[in-house]
Order: C-alpha cells, then structure tokens, then sequence
C-alpha cells in the first residue's frame, strides 16, 4: 500500500468489477442507514415493538406493497385519509360527510374512523355511520356506539357489530339457500365485510364475486352530544388500502419499509462495530504473539485455538436471551467469539516481517519491543486489516441475523432484518403467502453479506502483499 | 599501540535449535583499537556474522551468549540486561551495517525519519533537529540530503548501502560492525562503497569490524585481519603479513584460492567445514589441513605468537 499510496489503492481497486459493484451496493447500504430518518421516520424505529404506536397508524394488516399494481390485471384500493365536510344543523348534532371514490378492484383492508373531542367526565358522545353506495343503496346505521372517551377509533373491519350490519346488508342479495348454508356453517368469520362494503349488490356479494362497484361511496356520520361543553376536535376517517408503501405491511400492521430501512442501520453498525472491534483485538493480539514467541505464543495460541473451536451460536442465544439483546450487548458478545478469527492470518503476517532485517536493525538502534511492535510492524499489516475487516463484517451480520431470527426482540428496542424475519417465522408469512414479508429482509441481509465480501475481495488483491503484482 | 576500546575474552555463542546444540563462536578472543579496521573473515558458517551479533549482544533466537566476556569501557556487554544494552551500548558504543542493506530499510517510513529514529530515541533533540543532523551526515556518505524524502524503494542497493553506513555514523559511536557490506552490489557499487568505508576512517577516524568473506576487501580496508574457522580464530595478525605470508594452512588455502588472472585453475580447499553441533576433538580444520600431524586429531592447538601480534592456532607453531 505504501508503495502504491492512497490514489494508486483506489486505482488498483477500480480494476475489480466485483469490487465496483461491493462499491455501489455499500453506498446504497450506507446512503440507506444515513437517510432512514428521512426515509421513515424515527418513531418507526423507537416503537416498533409499541403495538399502541402502530394501532394509532391506521395501516392495514399484511398487505402487499403498492406497486404489486403495475403487475397484473386487478388493481388494489390504495391508502387514503378522507377530508371531512362538518355541518352543524342543531346545537347539539354534527353532520360529517366523507367522499370516497373507489376505482379499483381488490376493496380496501379497512375502513377506520377516529373521533377527537374534549366531552367531560360523566358525559357521552353517541355516533352514528351510514354508508351510502354509488348505486343509490345505503348501508344503515354501520356504526351505532355510545361514548364517554375523549379519542375513539373504530374499525369497520374489527368492530364488534359492524361487520354484522355489513353481512345483513349483504345476504339480502343472495339466495334463501345460500343464506342457510352459510349460518349454518358460521361462515362470516372468514368472509370480508368490504366485499360486500364494496362489490355490487347482486348474488356472491359476501363471498366477493360479485364484482367491485366503482363510484363514489359517501360516509355520513352524525356525532350527538348531549352538553353544549363536547365539542368534537377532529374526525379522521382512513380507508386502509389493500396495499401499502414499498414494502406492504405485516401482520401487525407496521410499515416494512420503515423496518428494513431502519434495519440497515443496525445491520451496518453491528456488522462494522464487531468486525472492526475484533480486528483490532486480532492486531495486538496476533503481532503479541507473533513478536514475543516462546511460551507466550503458545499460550496465545492455545487460548485463540480455545476460543474458535466454541460453537458459537447456541452460546450466544442462551447469553443474549440472558441479557437484553440490545445493540451494544449484541456488538459486545459478537465481539467476544469473533476476534480470534483473523488472529492467525495477522500473527503469520507478523512472523514473517519479525524475521526481515529491518527488525533486527530497529532491535539493534535501540528501539524497545513496544515501539518495533508499535512503529515497524503494526504499519506493515495495517493495510491487510482493512481487507479483514471487511472479510469480518458478513459474519457478524449473518451471526446477528440469526441470534434474532431465533430469538426474537427479547425486550430490545431496536428492529433488526433479523427480528423481521423472527416475526414472519411467529405469524406464519411464508405459509399464508406474505412474501414481502420474508424476501426484503433475507434479500438486504444477503446484500450486505455479498457488498462486503465483494469489497473484501478487491481489496485483498489490492493490499495482500502475496497476491500483488 | 593505541587505546584499547573493546576486548572479547573466551566469547561462547551457540544457538540451542531442535537438532542440537550448534556451537557457531567457540572460545573467541581479540582486542580492538581505537581508530584501527579489524577484518574478520572466513567461509559461510563459520560464524563471523553470529560472532557480529554477539558484540552488540543481539544474537537471534535460538542463539543466545552462552560464556565469555565482551568488554567496552570495562563494561561487560555480554552480561548486560536488555534495557541497559538498548540505552548504552546498542548504537551508542557500537553500531552495525547489516548484511543485505536491501532489507534493513523499513519499507513504510522515508529515509529521513529512518536515519532519525536513532537520535530521537538516544538523545534529547527534537524530530526536526534530528532531520537537520540527518541532512548534515548525508553528504558524508555521498548521498544529497534531498533523500530523506524518499522511501526505501526508490533507491538503488548503493545507496540504500550508503543510508545504512549514514545510519551507523549518526551517533558518533566508538566501534561501527560492518557485515558485509558489499555483497549484493554490483563490483562498481563495491568499489564505491569500499573508498567510502576508507574516506571514512581517514577523515573521521572510525574504528571499524568489517565482516566479509571476500578477502579481496580485506586487503582493501583492514590494519589487522582475524581468519575464523568453524567458530574458533584460526589466525590473528597484521593484514599485510598475512597476506603476504600465511601461516595457518586454512589462510594458506583461502589466499591460494583468491582468483588470479592468467591462472586457468582454480585452487580450492578440499572437504567441508565440520558440524557444528558435533564439532571434532583437536583441530577443528584437521580433516581438510594439508599439513595434518596425529596431535591435531587430538589436542586443540592453543595460540602460537609466532611474531609480535600475529597469533596462529596451528600445531606447526608449536
């Protein structure tokens, strides 16, 4: 590397394609970790474990991502929050309006209203919602709830009589015979109220055959207070598409997007924070070793051989299950089984330069151990460390990657691609087909794998003496 | 003659390796000095360089100074430990021009920080005054001061030969060790590199050890020569007797075999040097001495003065 200083480095390593493309796939790891605060925002990774913070987010539950809409023939409802329309035709009556205009064919996940008012202790809010459909029919009195909170959400999708006015609106349509089978079946549990909420209103409206009635759909809900002091803040309604962002949405209705995003982050620091950790622990303790010889070298060696040959991640689930498996505890016990790895490479670099004249040269000037080490030896194989280190960074991810996906968040904050994956495993997403659950994850953690690896590659060429034309 | 500066006494250096205990400087004796050039020569293995080492007491592992004294200023080097050898021997009071000048540059640092290290280190000035120092000493060995700037590798062999020689002057020390200075340089480098080493002791008055196996140099430099042999002196004297006048039929051997033009053979010493780690009783150089009697196989010869300061470990001198 002296020999070829910095600008002849970057040179030699623009010769190596797969060095290139390590390059472009770093930057984007790296552009990703720095902007995700931009990119999502920093709730997503402070509450990703807060299921009261996502409840609050309106997404829907394990939907695809957005742009599964350029591919295919169905188009799927996307993500919408309706602007109200309030009128007050009495003191003590509101008249709220939503206008929807559905144009696509799968209906959305949900329809989701959130109420704020300042109503009193002791006082009541009573809310009625009535759907009116493009083909004239209304659906009555969908929402009809008695209140004493200061927020309410209600979902049509999971509240507790909604669905059932849905369905009674619904079965008018179908046929004596099919009504029968199905509440003797108990049939509407696994059947999707927006179906009928939003398929035109002919036989197989329950079951979603019937196909989407486009047009405009109108939401009027009455809010009715019983004190003149209620006054009713704000009014939300959120229709929860069938599709959500980049990268859908899981089980638990977080944004993906966010996670993976927030994701890389971590990934990067644990990946980069072990490996550089560790390689610098395998510098001293290599060149140690190599330089002072004997009895020392041996013991070193022994200890190294010692540590290496533990299996590494059963050890590391019972400790991390045992300590909250934090960023910092996670860095620090990764580091603790991952520094022996490039020991050997340095301590055989090291007994190689501790053999060449000019060591014999700095002994006989005077130079004492700490300072050959420190000043003739150390800068030789410094080089080469870069190499290791990005060699060491895979490991530590996929070793992350793993001890998360086995065991989970275990009261850790932070999301990881692993964690992801740990509750893809939980919830069963490659059995119920939510693929954009599981790929993005084992797609970015291979993607940082591969980005090092293939940077450690051009480098290696580049600075191993060895390999060096 | 003049001051004395360092004597060696029954000096014993072996290396402890798997196979054996290899006795490379056996019972080695000799005084230097001040301002005199003392050769030491003989074949490869005969332990010259190992005896270089044991001087600044710097011998590679496994070799280690088993017995003997080596004594500067009534100081015993030999016995000295590693923090006081570094402090007040090791460049201070001797140092070396090592064998193979090509790797006694560290690749990684410029020749001016190189030839600084040693007065940092040894005394209290500061980098840069040690860089003007450097700048000042470059001149003497031929080199432009513009050098310091430059890494190792972009200088010939001679001239990282002559950053060594600059290397070994810095401090101003009593004795400088050359070891073989000139093998690997081309014959013109080694001619430059030889009216260097003289300029040097005429004009600075160094004392100076050059080892080499190359007695053409020899006559070149040296007041006085040591001819070794398997790890013990075979012949002590003023270089112009003995080269002009052999006595022990090793040196005989080594001078008969110096090439000479117009000769179309080649004279050589028949046999090799005996194992070190099993070393014969006697005259160590019995099974290839020409001159061979039944004592040599078995006393070891003592040192004959044959002449005033010429000594001759030969049975023939008896």
């Amino acid at each position: 590397m002296y020999v070829l200083g910095w600008r002849g480095v970057i040179r030699e390593f623009m010769r190596y394609k797969g060095g290139i493309f390590g390059l472009i796939l770093l930057i984007f790891l790296v552009g990703l970790a720095i902007f995700a605060p931009v990119l999502s925002s920093t709730d997503v990774f402070y509450k990703w474990y807060e299921p009261t913070y996502w409840a609050a987010q309106n997404l829907p539950k394990g939907v695809p991502p957005e742009w599964i809409n350029m591919f295919g023939d169905k188009t799927y409802a996307t993500q919408a929050v309706l602007t109200p329309e309030i009128s007050q035709p009495s003191a003590l009556l509101y008249n709220i309006t939503f206008k929807y205009e559905y144009t696509a064919d799968i209906p959305p996940y949900d329809i989701i209203i959130d109420i704020f008012s300042n109503i009193t202790e002791g006082s009541q809010m009573v809310i009625f919602m009535d759907i009116i459909r493009p083909d004239g029919l209304r659906i009555y009195r969908v929402v009809d709830v008695q209140s004493d909170q200061s927020i309410v959400k209600i979902s049509l999708r999971s509240a507790v009589d909604a669905p059932k006015k849905i369905f009674v609106f619904g079965l008018q349509f179908e046929t004596e015979e099919t009504r029968r089978e199905i509440t003797e079946k108990g049939l509407l549990s696994v059947l999707n109220p927006m179906d009928v909420v939003f398929g035109v209103a002919e036989e197989g409206i329950v079951f979603g055959r019937s196909g989407p009635l486009n047009g405009e759909y109108i939401f009027n809900i009455i809010v009715y207070r019983l004190t003149e002091e209620n006054t009713l803040n704000d009014i939300k309604l959120t229709i929860a598409g069938s599709v959500y962002g980049i990268m859908g949405t899981d089980a638990l209705g977080r944004d993906l997007f966010g996670g993976i995003v927030w994701g890389s982050r971590i990934a990067l620091i644990i990946g980069l924070g072990v490996a550089i950790i560790s390689v610098a622990i395998a510098l001293v303790y290599g060149t140690l070793s190599a330089y002072v010889g004997g009895w020392t070298d041996e013991a070193l060696q022994r200890i190294q051989e010692f540590v290496i040959s533990i299996p590494v991640l059963p050890l590391l689930l019972i400790l991390a299950y045992v300590f909250t498996p934090s960023v910092w505890n996670l860095i620090f016990l990764l580091v603790i089984f991952s520094w022996p790895g490039p020991v050997k490479t340095i301590r055989s670099m090291a007994l190689q330069i501790r053999e060449q004249l000019y060591i014999t040269s700095a002994k006989a000037i005077g130079l004492s151990t700490w300072r050959v080490i420190s000043r003739y030896i150390l800068p030789q194989i410094l080089p080469y460390t870069f190499a290791l280190v990005a060699f060491s960074v895979p490991g530590a991810i996929l070793t992350e990657a793993g001890v998360s996906f086995l065991l989970g968040n275990q009261g850790a904050l932070e999301v990881t691609w692993g964690r992801i994956l740990n509750d893809a495993e939980k919830y069963s997403a490659v059995l119920t087909g939510m693929w954009w659950w599981v790929i993005p994850p084992g797609l970015m953690i291979s993607i940082a794998g591969l980005a090092f690896v293939l940077v450690g590659n051009a480098l290696d060429r580049v600075l191993n003496p060895r390999l060096l034309r | 003659m003049s001051e004395k500066l360092l004597s060696v006494e029954g000096l014993k250096v072996y290396y402890f390796t798997s196979g054996g205990t290899v006795k490379a400087v056996d019972k080695v004796d000799f005084s230097l000095y001040r301002g005199e050039a003392l050769g030491i020569a003989g074949e490869s293995g005969c332990g010259k360089s190992t005896l270089g080492y044991g001087l600044i007491n710097l011998v590679p592992p496994p070799g280690r100074i088993v017995d003997g004294h080596i004594l500067i200023d009534n100081v015993d080097v030999a016995k000295l430990n590693e923090s006081d050898l570094r402090k007040k021997v090791r460049w201070r009071k001797i140092s070396m021009v090592f064998q193979g000048a090509m790797n006694a540059l560290t690749p990684v640092y410029t020749i001016g920080k190189q030839l600084a290290e040693p007065l940092t280190i040894h005394t209290a000035i500061s980098y840069k005054e040690a860089l003007n120092k450097v700048q000042e000493i470059l001149p003497l060995v031929g080199l432009s001061p513009e050098i310091i700037r430059r890494y190792p590798h972009e200088l010939s062999g001679g001239m990282k030969q002559r950053v060594m020689i600059a290397m070994a002057l810095i401090l101003n020390p009593d004795i400088i060790i050359a070891d073989e200075p000139t093998t690997a340089l081309d014959v013109i480098v080694q001619a430059q590199i030889l009216n260097l080493l003289k300029k040097l002791r005429r004009e600075l008055g160094v004392t100076l050890i050059l080892i080499s196996h190359d007695l053409s140099i020899m006559a070149e430099v040296v007041d006085r020569l040591m001819v070794m042999y398997a790890g013990k002196v075979a012949e002590l004297g003023k270089s112009d007797v003995i080269f002009s006048a052999p006595s022990h039929p090793y040196t005989q051997g080594l001078i008969a075999s110096i090439p000479k033009l117009g000769e179309k053979k080649l004279n050589y010493i028949p046999g090799l040097p005996p194992d070190l780690r099993n070393p014969p009783v006697g005259c160590r150089f019995a099974d290839r001495c020409p001159m061979v009697m039944d004592i040599c196989r078995k006393e070891e010869p003592p040192f004959f003065e044959i002449a005033k300061e010429h000594f001759v470990s030969c049975w023939l001198y008896r």
